[in-house]
Parts: structure tokens; sequence; C-alpha cells
């Protein structure tokens, strides 16, 4: 729409002397704001390894993980111009597009659980207290990861580690708060005997 | 009890998120306590859980990805987004010590860029194919078509294939309103005016949305929104998890005052009757105000201006955003984008109509036969202006770049470019054009790579390593020999071939039954909905390729150039003129009747006059070239042209003996001290009254009234510390519109009847 002015260069111009005029005022801009395109650098600083983990306890595989997250924030720079959210809300959008690239990733490469029950093992010390003293070692926790639904395994990656509330949890995924702590609930449950 | 667990749960391990002690919680819930400590404990071992450590080398290569990325955006060449891997040794020289990672970096770029596409285009051909268009039949034919088109890796998939030239059935709809410049615009209301404005607008009968709208009684204003972001650090934001790190914000659009009713007629009376609390462009119809924010579309009903009550809204998702509108015959039309990245956007719902999701049917969306790059789709809607109703939609897959609308009284037109895959080019380039420039040896080993059955993206990695070899041996006065021969024989080489590397798709859509009716393409970047002007049933469109870029690898310069295209109503192309303003980039197009305008610009202002009557063979006719740009183009009458554009920095007025096409003169100019006008950015802002010879634009700050009566420029009246943005008249009453206040001016005595502030 016309009559806007922004500092920095999120959409091309439909006009030659308002890019002119633009770059001109870039130049005061860039010392005393940040253009939307370093709000994405800024996010990247803050998020890439949430994101690389979240991506993680999706798929099970460190070095995918950390080209996916790298994508995520390509992703992000290049729909920056579309994203009509509040600053409050970056964060979930950027876990949101790395739902997307993960639930791509899945399709593209026609993953499905092969994962066999026989193959996770179940630890025999029961004790709760031990695991709790006891850092689970990453294998564990991914073959566990892999016995809850995809939805579950969701939940988990935005919750412990992407660090989102349920109720953005609950925005990410489309599903209610409600929804969202039914299937943490379930998630722990199911986990902890896995574990 | 079993939700009041999932919420205790919840909020305990958010507490224990924010460093409280499991035993806390606990003891708040001892009720519970029994079944929630095995829980929060396998929580705790899970957020402990000892994943591996993200890399340091992935996520420095992530990171110069990205500022590879952002740099590019900046330059915002097109071409500069798919960098191919020979461009990493010009950057390995200057910066050894990260050169291995650079090096990766392009080339994984280069990879994506290959990855999604179907297959290499081959150079030499032109890549304007006739191909088919048609409609997805579900869902599954919907996402099969993005997977194949697109790639969802960050936006380095540009491989796009050929634009469609798409000859399609059906008839094009004959011109309605025939596109004309006109400030004028009867308001049929209660009549207690004999004449009023209406917007500056491109095609006359068709109104486009802007911050000013009257119905001759009452202005509607909403003042413009200045969005500046500021990302402060140190500033609290307020943070679900508590964790309260710096925090960000930006400045959300000045929303403080709204939109203002004010009652107008007669000027020495007037008020502010109403506010609406919202800001963005306005359109009226009847008794209908829509409001244009950046969430939605609002209606409200303004038969009583002092009361304007909401009658509809329409929100948008947030992957959905406004390209174009236009109002014609009570109907809204509405361009949009909603932006598909993966089959989870699916169904697509761009925006909800009252509350009510509207969701896209996958037979209401076309493709074409011969696959584009593709990550959005384009939406073209029609609304009842009055019920806010959805009476028809239609889209079409394209590509989230920049998108221009024009439309016509039969037809909408939308422009998006696009880029073809450099790298066959590149490849093309290497095997062809290096003789002589680089030793023997290097040339064979060029052409043994390219013997290889691998892909180019492979080949364009081996190439890049090949060329590092080489220049590394080389001296610093050798380097820069070979590097300036390689440059000026890609200069050669881009000359040749830009023409199929950066193009424009166009997609009709007639506004009777709305129907993608066809689909075409030209050469080039459109620069906004000027280049575009359909006239007894042909399509003008105007372009610029090259814009100074060039190929963005090695030493080229690049170049530009820019055409006219001549359309037929399938779209193909049936005439031009191509190679205007050398090196230089449009910046102004009108189309006039069977003449077209145009303004290119780098250091001086050729003003070329085009003659298009027989669109089969439309001609350059005459040339002028003075000092500065318009960026703006007005016709007064028949042979007059007003330009606005700058020279040195100011504001400079321009105006344009047309009479004789083969020699365009300059009758007069006019430069005024200010440094901005809003017409430099908008034409809305620009004003007409031919009934006092007279037009408006704003300054700075000043409102100017200029005369151009006897072909001289002269200041009638200068508006002065009003922040003016537009002006109105309603009889012969002309409406200063600043920030704050409005004055009055009597257009026969030049008096000021009222300076009204609110």
């Amino acid at each position: 729409m016309d009559g806007s002015v922004y500092c920095g260069t999120i959409q091309r111009s439909d006009s030659r002397a308002e890019e002119t005029r633009r770059n001109h005022l870039n130049e005061k801009c860039d010392s005393e704001t940040k253009t939307m395109e370093s709000v994405v650098a800024d996010l990247f600083e803050e998020y890439y390894d949430k994101v690389v983990r979240y991506i993680y306890v999706r798929i099970s595989d460190q070095t995918e993980a950390e080209d996916l997250a790298g994508e995520v924030f390509l992703k992000a720079l290049k729909s920056m111009g579309s994203y009509r959210g509040s600053t409050a809300q970056l964060r979930f959008w950027i876990f949101k597009i790395a739902r997307n690239i993960v639930i791509d990733h899945y399709r593209k490469k026609g993953i499905r659980k092969t994962v066999n029950i026989d193959d996770v093992e179940i630890p025999d010390h029961s004790d709760i207290e031990e695991l709790a003293e006891r850092r689970l070692q990453a294998g564990e926790l991914a073959k566990a990861l892999k016995q809850l639904t995809g939805a579950q395994q969701e939940v988990i990656g935005l919750r412990f580690f992407a660090g989102l509330s349920s109720a953005e949890t609950a925005q990410v995924m489309g599903k209610s708060s409600g929804a969202v702590r039914e299937m943490q609930c379930d998630a722990i449950r199911k986990l902890r005997t896995l574990m | 009890m079993r939700e009041d667990i999932e919420k205790i749960l919840d909020e305990c391990i958010d507490r224990m998120s924010a460093g409280e002690p499991l035993e806390n919680c606990l003891a708040d819930y001892p009720e519970h306590a029994v079944e929630l400590r095995p829980l929060l404990l396998a929580a705790s071992g899970i957020k402990e859980a000892d994943l591996p450590a993200v890399s340091r080398e992935a996520r420095m290569a992530a990171k110069l990805k990205l500022n590879e990325a952002l740099v590019n955006r900046r330059e915002e060449a097109g071409f500069m987004q798919r960098l191919p891997g020979l461009f990493a040794v010009q950057k390995v020289r200057a910066m050894a010590a990260v050169s291995v990672l650079l090096v990766a970096v392009v080339v994984g770029v280069s990879v994506y860029a290959v990855a999604g596409g179907e297959g290499p285009v081959t150079p030499g051909h032109n890549v304007a194919v006739t191909a088919g268009v048609s409609n997805f039949q579900s869902q599954e034919d919907f996402v099969n078509y993005m997977a194949a088109n697109s790639q969802y890796s960050g936006g380095y998939n540009d491989n796009t294939r050929a634009p469609a030239g798409l000859g399609l059935e059906g008839e094009w709809a004959q011109s309605g309103a025939v596109p004309m410049p006109s400030v004028e615009e009867k308001v049929d209301m209660s009549q207690t005016y004999d004449r009023v404005s209406g917007t500056n607008v491109q095609v006359i009968g068709i109104d486009e949305p802007d911050i000013v709208k009257t119905d001759g009684m009452n202005i509607f204003f909403s003042r413009e929104q200045y969005y500046y972001y500021y990302y402060e650090y140190d500033y609290p934001v307020k943070d679900d998890m508590g964790t309260g790190s710096e925090g960000a914000e930006w400045v959300p659009p000045q929303m403080d005052n709204g939109i203002k009713i004010i009652s107008a007629n007669p000027p020495v009376n007037m008020s502010v009757v109403a506010n609406i609390d919202k800001n963005g462009d306005l359109l009226l119809y009847g008794d209908t105000l829509a409001v244009f924010t950046w969430e939605g579309i609002y209606g409200y009903d303004v038969s009583d201006p002092q009361n304007p009550v909401s009658k509809w809204e329409i929100t948008f998702d947030y992957s959905t955003s406004v390209i174009a509108a236009r109002l014609y015959q009570g109907k809204i039309y509405l361009v949009t984008q909603t932006w598909v990245y993966s089959d989870d956007s699916l169904p697509i719902m761009p925006m909800e109509v009252n509350g009510e999701s509207v969701q896209l049917k996958y037979t209401d969306i076309y493709y074409p036969v011969m696959p584009v790059y593709t990550d959005s789709t384009l939406n073209a809607m029609v609304f009842d202006m009055e019920g806010g109703v959805l009476e028809d939609t239609v889209s079409f897959v394209g590509a989230s770049y920049s998108s221009t609308v024009y439309m016509s009284g039969s037809a909408i037109y939308i422009g998006y470019s696009y880029w073809a895959d450099e790298t066959p080019y590149v490849i093309e380039f290497c095997m062809e054009r290096l003789q002589g420039i680089v030793p023997d040896s290097i040339i064979a080993k060029l052409e043994k790579l390219n013997s290889y059955d691998i892909s180019d993206a492979a080949k364009m990695t081996e190439i890049g390593v090949i060329f590092e070899e080489y220049l590394g041996s080389l001296s610093g006065d050798e380097m820069a020999r070979v590097q300036e021969s390689i440059g000026s024989a890609l200069d050669q080489y881009y000359a040749e071939h830009m023409r199929e590397l950066e193009s424009t798709g166009i997609i009709k859509i007639a506004l009777d039954g709305l129907d993608v009716t066809a689909t075409g393409g030209v050469p080039g970047t459109l620069l906004n909905q000027f280049s575009m002007d359909e006239y007894n049933g042909y399509l003008r469109v105007a372009t610029t390729i090259g814009g100074g870029l060039g190929f963005s690898w090695f030493w080229a310069s690049g170049g530009s150039a820019n055409d006219i295209y001549v359309l037929d109503g399938d779209l193909n192309i049936v005439g031009s003129v191509t190679d205007m303003g050398l090196t230089e980039q449009i910046y102004s197009a009108r189309f006039i009747g069977d003449k077209g305008y145009i303004v290119t610009f780098m250091q001086t202002d050729p003003f070329y006059v085009l003659d298009l009557s027989d669109p089969m063979n439309p001609q350059l006719k005459g040339e002028l070239k003075i000092p500065g740009y318009s960026s703006y183009l007005h016709p007064i009458s028949v042979d007059r042209m007003l330009g606005i554009g700058q020279e040195d920095w100011e504001v400079k007025i321009s105006l344009f003996d047309v009479q004789n096409p083969e020699q365009p003169a300059e009758l007069d100019k006019y430069i005024l001290e200010d440094y901005w006008s809003d017409v430099l950015s908008t034409h809305h802002a620009f004003l007409l009254d031919e009934a006092h010879e007279i037009f408006f634009l704003p300054g700075d700050d000043s409102g100017y009234i200029f005369s151009y009566a006897g072909n001289n420029l002269e200041i009638v009246m200068e508006v002065s510390d009003i922040q003016a943005t537009r002006a109105i008249y309603i009889d012969d009453n002309l409406y200063v519109i600043g920030d704050e206040k409005i004055v009055v001016v009597d257009e026969l005595t030049w008096q000021i009847v009222n300076e009204f502030e609110f």
C-alpha cells in the first residue's frame, strides 16, 4: 500500500525515486534502527541452537538438523516481507517455519517411522531418582522419542528444546493449548516408561 | 482431574525451566504430589538430556549463508540470489582466512539452486515457450505440483523454467474503460456541490485505495503511516518463559489518531464528526468506506458520518498479503499473495470474511503446464463493497517476488518477476568464450569436466575449483588482466542472453467471470502499475532488463536495456521496441491512447516517445535528453505531458510538448528547493484541476499549487507549515490536506477560506 516508509528494503519499491530516497534514509536508519533483515540476523543469533535442537528431536540426525536449521533462517529472511505478526510472535513464527521444514523433510525423503519396538531398549533401572541424576544420552532420548506420535514429539521439541510456552506451542502446531498440555502429559508418561 | 494434572504439570515445567526447584512445585500441589513427582522428574530428565552440541562449524556455515543472503537481498539483485560457485573465487582471494567455508557455502547454494528444477534450460534458446495452462483437480495434484516446482530451502531455488507464453482458448474481453488519465469522478450523493475530485488513478472509473477520500461533503482521512522499525536493546519484553532476555521492539505504525471523518462542505464550517480506530488506505463507494490495514480490510457504513458503523471485515492469514486493490462498479477487486511453504499450509485459507475462513478450491487454482518456480498463490478476488461478500476467487501459482497489478475495465493483469537459473549459462560461457583468455590447458580441463555426466551443480563446483587454482597461480598483474578479459567477455555474453535470464510472467484474469484467460511473459521486470496498459485489446508493457546488475559472477559490469512489448489478447508478443536507454533503467512509463512515453535514467533523463498505433510494428519516434529524471508522468492534455521527478536532489517539474512525437520538447521546467514530493512515490499525491489549469503537489512540508496556463509553470500558491500530503477539490475550493490541518483555498481568488486544525 502506498504511503509507507520503512527503514529497510523489505519489498521492492514501485518507484525508483522512492528507492533512491530509501537508500538515502537507510544510511541514517542503519545507525539508529534495524532493518527487518537484521531482525532475522538477530533471530539467528538467538534461536539457531534451539532450532537445531528442536529439529534434532524430530529427526534424530544432528548433521541434518544443523543443515535444516540454516534453511529455517533463510526461509525466514525470504518471507520476512510477508510477516504480519508482532515482534513477540517472531519466535514461534521461526519454529513454525522449522516445523514446516521438518514436515517437508519427511515428505521429501519419504521417511517413515521405521524403528521397531524391539530395537528400543527398555532400561532395567526403574529407579526414577537414579534417572534424574544421570544425564540421558542423546541416543536414548532419540530412540524413546521415536515411540511417540509425531505430534507428541513436536510438543516435546517445542516445549523442552525450543523453549516455547504451551500457548506458543499450540500456535505453532495449530492446536488448542489444552490439546498441547494433554499431549505433553501423555508424552512424558510414555517417555518415563521408556527411559 | 486429568485436566488438572495436565495444567499443573505444564505450570511446573515452566517454573522449573525458570529455575525453581521441583520441590516448590510439589509443595504447592500436595494433593497431586505423588502423581506429579515422577512426571516432573522425567520432564527434568528430558530437559537435561545430553543432546549433541551444535557444531561451531555448522553454525558458522549457516551464518555465512545467511549473511550472503542478507547481502544479496540488500543489493536487491535477482541474480545475486543464485551466486554460482565462481563468485566465490573473487571473495576467496580477498578473504583467505575463511576461504574454505565461503566456497562451501556458495557451492551449497548452487546445489539448492539446481535441486528444485526439472532440468537445465538450454542457453541460446528463447525461454518464451508456448505452453498450456490448467487448473488443479485435487489437493494431491496441488501438492505434487508444488513439490516439483518449489524447494523449501530458503529461497535459493529460483530455477525458473520457461515463462509461459501460454496461449489460451477463450475470448479476451473487450476493453471497457479505456485507460486514460483522469482525476475527476463524480460521486452521486446529495448534490450540494457541482464537482468533486477523486483520487488520481491510472484508469478512469477504476478507483484505487488511498489515504484520502471524499464524498463531496465529508473528507475521510487516514494520516499517512510511517513504518520505522526500531529494534532497541535494553527494552524489556514480556516473555512467557520468564527469561526476560534483551528485548526488541518494532515501533508499530502510528495508530494514535485513526481515521478522521471531517465535515468539509461548506468549507467555512469544518469539524471532525467521527473517528475510526484504524489506519490505512481507503476506498469509498456510496455509503461504504473500506479501510485497508495490514491485518485486513474493514467495511463501515458511513451513511451517517457521525456514526460510522462496522459492516464487514476481512482478516488475512499471516502468510497472506495484499498486492493491490481496485474499486470498479461497486466491487472490490483484490489481489493477494499467499505463501505456501509446504503441504502443512493446506488447505489454503488466505483470509477470514466476517469470521468465516475462506478456503481456496483447488479447481480454482491455475498453473502453467510448463513448470515455473512456485512458492505461493496469487489470488484475485471480488468482493461486493457494500456487503463485504466474497463473490468469486481465482488463483494462480506464482513466486513471491515482486508482483505488479494493473487493472483495465475488462481484466486484471498480474505481472510477477522471476529469474532463470544462471548455471547452464555459466557453463556455456566457460565452454565457449574463454579461448584466448585462459590457457588451453584450462580450457581442456573445462571441456573434460563438461563431458562428465554429472549435475550442473557439481560442474559449477568443479569450475570454481579449476578457476581458484588457476587464478591462485597467477601474479597480481596477470590476475587483474585475466579478470578484466573475462569480465568483458562476460559482458558481451550477458548482453546476448540477458533477455532469457530475467522475465516477467503475466497472468490475465477477465473481470467477467473472474477466470484466468491467458498467461504470457516478457523479458525484464516491471517498474509499477503504469508499466502495463491495455488499449484496443492489446497489452503494452514497459520493462527494464538487467537493472545494471548483469551476471553476478566474475568481474562483469553487466548492462541494462529497456524494452516495450505489445501483446495480443492471448498475451503473445506481437511487437516490440528494444534497447532503449542502454545502461539505464525505467523511472516512469505512461501509455496514452496509441502513444507510449517512458523515462529512463542514469545521469540524464531521456524522454522517449513511442508510436504504438500499429501493435505489430511499434516504433520509437522521438527522444529528448535533459538533466534529472521524471518518476511520474501525467498527461494534462492531448499534447502536453507533465513529468515530476528530481534533478540534483531537488524536486523538478517538467512540461513536455508531445504534439510532434518525433520532436518532444521541454516547454518549461520548475525546480523546487524541496528535496522530496510524495508524488515521487505515489501518483495519488498528485491532483490536476483542469478547470483552473492548475495542479497540486506536496513538497517536503508545503503544498504547492502550480499553474500550467499558457505553457508556463508558475507557483500560484504555496501553503506552508502543513506537512502536506494530498489535495482535493469540491466545487471551486481546493482543500490542501496536511497531517494535522486542512487549508481551504478559493480557486477563483486564491485566498484562504479556512484553516482547520484537527
